[in-house]
């Protein structure tokens, strides 16, 4: 449309000559020389008196309307450009962080997933389910008989357990999960510690309460908590490997260990 | 921007004027200093620079893949892999430190000395000890080795400086001692030294994986930015065909009777009958992965796989079996058996004296005389007899996917001796294991179809899918009908002759017992004593074989087929093989009554 605009107002100068030719010098494209162009027919008669103050009055509003408005849009775009790049620098740390979370709560669960598989692997052992039958009162069982349900007969005579067929025990017990480790021999209160912990972390939630039962990265002390003293940091820093762990930041790298299934 | 000090020049020169001048020109300078940068950084060297970027912002992580667990038969877990840690000291930077109390919300200062005890209470080693191993100027010291998480969370939650865990991967053995020699065990370092750790190491142990990617200044992954992971691919699980109960019920037995004959080692061979699948692999001592330096080395491997023996007596299973199946002979043919016989020059003689019998072949078979077996071993040719032991697999490796397989020395008919003509008709002369043995029956009992012994049911890839290993189509050796008369054959020795005790009530169990001298140092001068069973009778199911090396004490009194019996008995309870309450169907050892007769 501007660009017809524009043709129409250099074929006919002379119209808009006496109004503002003494500040332009020739008739630019951007002077309010649309008026009779469209107006091709009717109203002729009014055409003579306004003509003189329709450049004047009308052309330039919305010329200035519409430099103010490319200006505001300009700054819009670009304060909106900005808040998109704020927005996504937040999110894509946050998330950065989040991942970090994430993959630290999946370790510690598949870790804590993997003790208790271990105590149920423990307890499944059959020397373990030998020992816990035994102290039961179980013994080896006695001849089988059966029933067919097809035909109903028996074959077979059951007969009585012997109370003192018990097994002898050679294949030693295999050591526990936690007789494994070398803290649980220490004290007895290290081992329910051990014990308890997993089904704490079980319970919690995943979500923000799980958040708090992630293992502490070492030397969150000093970047958890903020006002870590100058001297300090380094130390800490380099207790996590210093900038081989961290790589110069922040944000403790995930532990890529083989997880448990 | 040239033509502005220009009209500057026409304007009047004033103060704010100059500065403005002023401030252009060293703008000006300041861009061609960059300009310059610009063109020294991408003119003069733009690709290393580029790539020296680059590899200051890329990161490269090989992702280890996580090891195949080894499960039994019913997906038991018998081996996996488990996440420890390291706890490894940087002594340079282990010293007192502050540290953050949020009880005080204040930093607090904390002696070196204090926390060291409190970490000598986590892991359990004397605080001295500890200080040994943390306190010096030594960049990399191991504290502890193979600690759980758990653990390290308390250690690491204490904060000492320059104390690290490293991530490791350890093997874990759920049942100990149980199945402890099939599985094997890997070393310190991870790397597999024994039994299936071993020999299946390039399938349990996966392909490593490798990510790359750019971080940031600040240590977080640029996104978008150049990543490449190529995916961990985690072993393969490996499903054996051991059930760990019966491996475990197998290596009690054995093991309370090699202790009580005080042997120097005994195993016992679980084989289901109709497919050859090893059922359990049992020794008297069994090595625990976890601790594999406590326990002898002959007993790091199964004995059942790697000690041959003469059999002894257990050899007339595949005599007789080949006599009935060439040599024209029927069970119920009648023999003249003495208690010492010549043959071509070779005495012959039984372990106890007796009389001159008349015998049903059956009869020699359930008795074991040895002078009656020569008798019918002679029906058929030395070359056949061979040509049978070969097929049924003594003398040849039995690939179960073990390592360290013994095969066993049979020679060729052309190189026996003389005597070993015929001590070869009665299990002495050659050797074999207690695995051969279990094939030997294993193939009598299916109907004389031998299917190879099999140890690993299936190869289970990470994503779960199962890759079964084919039964062996099997290989007939005997007939179906020589199957079924030495199946009444062993009927016998369980019901009228030697083996006794392994009778167990409601089912039919057939089986042969042997005694074979043992070569040692300077020749004979010991004993192996043996007993291979199957049950039930009607319809064969499991194969037991079992062996005791060197028993002291009287041989009269050794019997190993009670144990077999205990064994036989548990599987089929397990198994839910309901008792048959059918008669008996063994042959008459005498062709005249009266049956018993002194032996």
């Amino acid at each position: 449309m501007t660009a017809t605009q524009q043709r129409l107002a250099m074929q006919q100068p002379v119209q808009t000559r006496e109004s503002t030719a003494p500040q332009i010098g020739q008739a630019a494209p951007w002077q309010p020389v649309i008026r009779p162009a469209r107006q091709p027919g009717g109203d002729a008669g009014q055409d003579a008196s306004p003509r003189r103050r329709t450049p004047l009055a009308l052309v330039p509003a919305p010329i200035r309307k519409s430099g103010r408005g490319f200006a505001g849009l300009c700054i819009a775009v670009l304060v909106a450009a900005l808040m998109a790049v704020l927005v996504t620098n937040i999110t894509v740390s946050n998330r950065q962080y989040e991942m970090v979370s994430l993959k630290n709560e999946q370790l510690d669960l598949s870790q804590s997933n993997e003790l208790l598989r271990q105590q149920v692997e423990h307890l499944e052992a059959p020397q373990n389910l030998a020992a816990e039958a035994t102290k039961l009162g179980m013994v080896n069982p006695g001849d089988v008989a059966s029933i067919d349900l097809s035909n109903g007969a028996v074959t077979g005579t059951a007969t009585a357990a012997d109370a003192e067929d018990k097994p002898s025990g050679h294949v030693a017990a295999p050591a526990s999960p936690s007789e494994k480790q070398a803290a649980a021999a220490a004290a007895s209160s290290a081992s329910t510690e051990a014990e308890a912990e997993p089904s704490e972390a079980v319970e919690a939630p995943v979500g923000a309460g799980a958040f708090a039962d992630l293992p502490a990265p070492s030397g969150a002390d000093a970047t958890g908590n903020g006002p870590a003293d100058a001297a300090d940091s380094p130390a800490q820093e380099s207790a996590d490997g210093g900038s081989d762990s961290l790589n110069g930041g922040t944000i403790p790298a995930p532990e890529f260990s083989a997880s448990g299934n | 921007m040239a033509r502005t000090p220009g009209a500057g020049t026409g304007a009047t020169v004033d103060a704010s004027g100059r500065r403005l001048r002023l401030g252009i020109l060293i703008a000006l300078a300041l861009l061609v200093v960059l300009a310059l940068r610009l063109v020294v950084i991408q003119g003069v060297d733009a690709s290393g620079h580029a790539s020296e970027a680059m590899k200051e912002r890329l990161r490269s992580v090989s992702i280890t893949p996580e090891r195949g667990s080894i499960l039994d038969s019913q997906g038991r877990v018998l081996a996996a892999s488990v996440d420890r840690y390291d706890l490894v000291a940087d002594q340079r930077l282990v010293k007192d430190y502050r540290t953050w109390n949020d009880d005080t919300n204040a930093m607090e200062d904390v002696a070196l000395e204090d926390s060291l005890q409190e970490l000598s209470g986590i892991l359990n080693v004397d605080a001295a000890e500890l200080r040994e191993r943390m306190v010096g100027d030594r960049p990399y010291k191991v504290v502890m080795k193979g600690i759980t998480p758990q653990v390290k969370e308390q250690a690491m939650e204490i904060g000492i400086p320059g104390l690290l865990a490293e991530p490791v991967s350890e093997r874990s053995y759920p049942n100990g001692s149980v199945a402890g020699s099939i599985l094997g065990f890997l070393g310190g370092d991870g790397i597999p030294l024994e039994g299936l750790e071993l020999s299946q190491d390039e399938h349990l142990s996966g392909t490593e994986g490798k990510r790359t990617y750019e971080i940031a200044a600040d240590g977080v992954r640029i996104p978008n930015a150049e990543f490449s992971e190529t995916p961990a691919e985690d072993g393969q699980d490996l499903r054996l065909t051991i059930d760990q109960d019966v491996q475990w019920f197998a290596q009690e037995a054995i093991s309370r009777k090699t202790e009580s004959y005080n042997a120097d080692w005994g195993n016992i061979t679980v084989m289901n009958a109709k497919t050859g699948e090893i059922v359990a692999m049992a020794d008297s001592t069994t090595v625990d992965p976890s601790d594999p330096s406590a326990t002898d080395s002959l007993f790091w491997r199964p004995t059942s796989l790697t000690q041959s023996y003469e059999p002894g007596s257990t050899g007339k299973i595949s005599t007789f079996a080949t006599a009935l199946e060439r040599g024209g002979i029927s069970p119920t043919d009648t023999w003249t058996v003495p208690n010492k016989q010549e043959f071509d020059g070779q005495v012959i003689n039984d372990s106890m004296p007796h009389d001159t019998y008349d015998m049903t072949t059956a009869g020699i078979f359930t008795r074991s005389y040895n002078t009656g077996t020569v008798q019918v071993a002679q029906t058929v040719e030395d070359e056949v007899r061979y040509d049978y032991l070969k097929q049924l697999g003594v003398g040849e490796h039995i690939d179960v996917g073990l390592p360290g397989s013994n095969k066993g020395i049979l020679v060729e008919p052309s190189q026996w001796d003389g005597r070993q003509r015929f001590t070869t008709m009665f299990g002495q002369g050659y050797t074999q294991t207690t695995l051969h043995l279990a094939q030997i029956l294993q193939t009598v009992a299916n109907g004389g179809v031998e299917k190879q012994a099999q140890l690993i049911d299936a190869y289970i890839d990470a994503d779960g899918s199962e890759n079964v290993l084919p039964e062996d189509e099997g290989t007939r050796i005997y007939s179906e009908e020589t199957s079924e008369e030495m199946l009444r054959l062993m009927e016998g020795v369980v019901e009228l002759g030697t083996a006794g005790p392994a009778q167990i009530p409601g089912y039919r169990v057939g089986g042969k017992t042997g005694t074979g001298e043992a070569a040692g140092v300077g020749g004979y001068n010991g004993y192996t004593t043996s007993f291979a069973g199957v049950a039930p009778l009607d319809d064969p199911q499991f194969v037991v074989a079992i062996s005791v090396h060197r028993p002291q004490g009287d041989w009269k009194t050794w019997q190993v087929e009670d144990t077999a019996a205990e064994v036989l008995s548990y599987l089929l309870t397990k198994y839910n093989v309901p008792p048959s309450d059918q008669e008996p169907q063994n042959y008459d050892v005498f062709p005249e009554d009266p049956q018993k007769r002194p032996w």
